[in-house]
């Protein structure tokens, strides 16, 4: 088939005969069909600015944005990260700081935010992104061992049923100007504890029986009874404007958010993203980072490849398996943790039959497993030893639980069997355990499995999805043993009373006599009494060999070499003090 | 004609019903959806109170019936996590499952049938074997690992592509190839079997003998009877790209129906699950149905009645 260059030679063609009108046409309609499906492959992906699940910002001039401030460039360039192709985003990012500070981060989570309205859905990725545009009543202090500590209040306890909570500043301002005082503390703790808003805050909050404006600054809650974790409670009570509230109502707040936090809301596109500015007038101290977006990669290897790639700078839980790979490129360093996250085998005597009943039996697994052999071999150091139920993040923590812990002496557990009346040889019992929940959980069950094999017990690893597993907990179906982590681990009550009361959702654990002590030290509001009663539970648990105690589980993240940040041991991943990592 | 295809609709909706019950009984039997949308710390007594109001304590055959009667007004409830409807949260994302599958099945067709014409009349030939080989490896490789690859190579090496999103054409890429490659395999193989087996007939000796170029007779004449078992098999590789969506958006964070699924499963969260369904068979179905009227258009012979 003849080639035509150019017009001319194709006149020339059409002139002299070499080229057919019949065939001409045919080139024509061939061509024109074939850009009209190129074209339309291309309408097709190109974002479409009308998507119903696009949430974005439009409200700019509410944003209480001071129009000689520099903000207006960073409203600016948001605006041309909206308006360019994604793909270009990350051009326009350059590694070098703008400004003294980090032109924008992108965290890679592993799913989208269920809702952006705070103190209503439990949820660990939601809490994280709602708490860059909101901020908490109190917060866990990283300088106190996570005990509660101020934030937008300071917390006085006046008696065992009263709490005054007053703002830390009179000028807090939202992110449209409005000025943060008690009624909008007020009005979100009524909104939780309205049972048709159906908040799973709500059985956190019941307890709250008046809630006592003093003045703009002070309020008071008075509870029915003594409830020693409301300060904790309170982490998550995150004030919203009033004002915007009630201009977007209840059903749009939720994608619609105006907080007090170091990030205004840009843009949230559901499963794909949420975007935030920096906020620049942050009551508490100058955000050093213009952009965050969250992005959401449900699979840990995309996510490890768009780190390595430079799409994202900060992924966490990176496998040990690849820490290496991540150190040894260009893009990023490795940030690793100790977590309140704590890992544990149940040793269940909740429940007629269970060979764990006796105390001796318990207390010889516990000496059966070598737990520090499983922490330098499978996690190659990156877990921290447990000898009781509380890790060392933990603000309850008792020290002396390691004096009273158990080490691994197999002689000593065959001995316990065998005053137990058991022949190790003859035991056959069963390790439920989740795959692929926790760091190396498969390898780490099977490791206990053929530790407790060493001295003759048979065990077998029953792995579940993990919706099985939790039915099985729940429903009291699993084996004799069952493997879980649980966290964040703050407070004592949090563990103590959730796992080792008998009829507790998740327990598996339960002797009487601690029971009626646990029952008392949740109703301690003085921290010195409550942290006695806690020290001696703690020991007790230890001696009653409640668990197989294994470890707290190291939170390993992979961070951009350009990001100063440090990860924290309650897995908060906040970016409002993140930095350039060369100022 | 009319007739025929009144009476697929009412098979489309009699297999909608179906694939609602079966599903609906199939997904409690996965166990209890309440522990996922509440916190570990929830004590027994405030569970089963959930459970009582959201009706998950009642029979099954109540929960069914009150199940069918909404959602045969199209009301298929809540997300049990997100608090937001159902069949919104899969509207939303059907554009980016039929933006994928269509560009898919472009490729698809526009590599696999040439690829394997080619190979039907240069049988024997270098470039059939490794039209043969390109076909074992499309048809063998599995999905999620030929995503992760093309990521760790054009992504993480080059840099040339996003490792996922989307948004751009160049986010749609490797998804796309990554979907496609089983459906270029199978088409390649197809359209070298039936085009050798129409280049044997006698119409095609008779067109070569009336000097018909080569051209003509194989674009012509040829590929348009070799094209029923292609049409054939476009119905059931739609339906395939849709199922393969499921992995393909996972690995490259496509916010389509495959990960909408995906994550309601894992997460119990019923009514999304039944809505996604839904979505997915009336697809199919009516994708079935367009294959057979394209029969039609392809051969006047088959009898649509």
């Amino acid at each position: 088939m003849a080639r035509f260059g150019n017009l001319e030679e194709l006149r020339a063609a059409l002139a002299t005969g070499q080229l057919s009108r019949r065939e001409l046409i045919k080139r024509a309609t061939i061509l024109g069909v074939g850009a009209s499906i190129g074209g339309s492959l291309l309408a097709a992906c190109e974002e479409d600015d009308d998507d119903d699940d696009v949430v974005e910002d439009d409200d700019t001039e509410d944003v209480g944005v001071d129009p000689d401030d520099d903000t207006d460039d960073v409203a600016d360039d948001a605006d041309d990260v909206d308006d360019e192709d994604p793909d270009d985003t990350d051009d326009d990012v350059d590694d070098e700081p703008a400004d003294g500070r980090v032109p924008k981060i992108t965290v890679g989570l592993g799913a989208d935010a269920l809702t952006l309205m705070p103190a209503s859905i439990i949820d660990w990725t939601t809490g994280i992104q709602i708490s860059h545009i909101y901020d908490r009543t109190v917060n866990y202090d990283p300088d106190e061992n996570f005990a509660i500590g101020d934030w937008l209040c300071s917390l006085e306890v006046i008696d065992d049923l009263t709490w005054e909570l007053q703002l830390v500043q009179d000028d807090i301002e939202f992110h449209n100007g409005e000025i943060l005082t008690s009624e909008h503390f007020v009005a979100l703790l009524e909104w939780n504890l309205d049972e048709a808003n159906e908040s799973h805050y709500f059985e956190r909050f019941n307890q709250i029986e008046e809630i006592e404006v003093i003045d703009d600054q002070t309020f008071r809650l008075i509870t029915t009874e003594p409830y020693p974790i409301l300060d904790e409670r309170l982490t998550a009570l995150e004030p919203i404007s009033l004002e915007h509230w009630e201009e977007v109502g209840d059903d749009e707040i939720t994608s619609n958010p105006v907080g007090t936090g170091p990030f205004v809301f840009n843009e949230w596109v559901r499963d794909e993203h949420l975007l935030l500015d920096r906020n620049p007038d942050y009551w508490k101290h100058d955000v050093q980072v213009d952009q965050v977006e969250f992005r959401y990669i449900p699979e840990f290897s995309s996510r490890l490849a768009a780190m390595l790639a430079g799409e994202i700078e900060i992924v966490k839980d990176v496998p040990i398996d690849d820490m290496e790979r991540i150190e040894d490129s260009d893009e990023a360093r490795i940030e690793s943790v100790p977590s309140s996250r704590v890992n544990y085998v149940a040793l269940v005597n909740n429940r007629e039959g269970s060979i764990f009943e006796d105390q001796r039996v318990r207390q010889a697994f516990n000496y059966a497993v070598d737990v520090d052999a499983i922490i330098d071999g499978i996690f190659q150091g990156n877990a921290t030893r447990m000898y009781g139920p509380l890790s060392e993040v933990n603000a309850h923590y008792n020290p002396a639980v390691e004096d009273n812990g158990y080490s691994y002496d197999p002689d000593r557990a065959i001995e316990l069997l065998e005053e137990a009346g058991l022949n190790p040889e003859e035991i056959e019992i069963t390790l439920d355990a989740p795959q692929g929940r926790y760091p190396m959980d498969t390898d780490a069950a099977q490791a206990i499995a053929a530790e407790l094999g060493r001295i003759g017990i048979t065990v077998n690893v029953q792995f579940n999805e993990w919706g099985t597993h939790l039915d099985k907990i729940v429903n009291r179906e699993t084996g004799d043993m069952f493997y879980l982590g649980w966290g964040p681990a703050l407070q004592a009550q949090g563990t103590i009373q959730d796992l080792f009361v008998g009829d507790r959702t998740y327990s598996g654990f339960d002797v009487p006599e601690l029971t009626e002590m646990i029952n008392e030290a949740i109703l301690i509001v003085d921290p010195d009494e409550a942290q006695e009663m806690w020290d001696e539970l703690q020991i007790r648990i230890v001696e009653e060999a409640g668990w197989l105690f294994l470890w707290q589980q190291h939170d390993i993240y992979a961070v951009a070499n350009h990001v100063e940040w440090e990860p924290r041991a309650d897995e908060f991943m906040w970016m409002g003090d993140a930095r350039p990592r060369n100022a | 004609m009319t007739a025929y295809i009144i009476r697929r609709l009412i098979h489309i909706a009699i297999v909608i019903f179906l694939v609602l019950t079966v599903v609906f009984f199939l997904t409690r039997l996965t166990g209890d959806p309440v522990l996922f949308f509440v916190p570990m710390d929830t004590a027994p007594a405030d569970l089963e109170e959930i459970r009582e109001r959201m009706g998950f304590n009642d029979p099954l055959y109540v929960q069914y019936v009150r199940f069918m009667a909404d959602s045969l007004q199209g009301d298929f409830g809540e997300s049990l996590r997100q608090h937001d409807s159902a069949v919104e949260l899969v509207i939303n994302r059907i554009p980016a499952t039929l933006e994928l599958g269509i560009s898919a099945l472009v490729l698809s067709i526009v590599i696999g049938v040439p690829l394997g014409i080619y190979s039907a009349i240069h049988r024997g030939s270098i470039g059939d074997k490794v039209s043969t080989l390109i076909a074992v490896l499309g048809l063998s490789v599995p999905a999620f690992w030929m995503g992760l690859l093309l990521i760790l190579l054009f992504s993480v090496y080059l840099g040339w592509l996003p490792t996922g999103g989307r948004g751009s054409l160049a986010q749609l890429i490797m998804p796309a190839v990554t979907l496609a490659a089983f459906s270029i395999a199978r088409y390649a193989r197809l359209a070298r079997s039936t085009m050798l087996d129409v280049l044997g007939q006698d119409y095609v000796r008779t067109g070569r003998a009336k000097g018909l170029s080569e051209n003509r007779v194989i674009w012509l004449h040829a590929l348009k009877n070799a094209s029923i078992p292609l049409i054939t098999i476009t119905g059931l590789q739609a339906g395939h790209l849709l199922g393969g969506a499921v992995v393909v958006e996972q690995v490259f964070s496509r916010p389509g129906l495959g990960r909408l699924l995906v994550q309601s499963l894992l997460n119990r969260d019923f009514p999304v699950v039944m809505a996604t369904i839904v979505f997915v068979a009336l697809i199919y179905t009516m994708l079935s149905l367009l294959t057979d009227l394209a029969y039609a258009w392809a051969n006047p012979e088959v009898r649509l009645q």
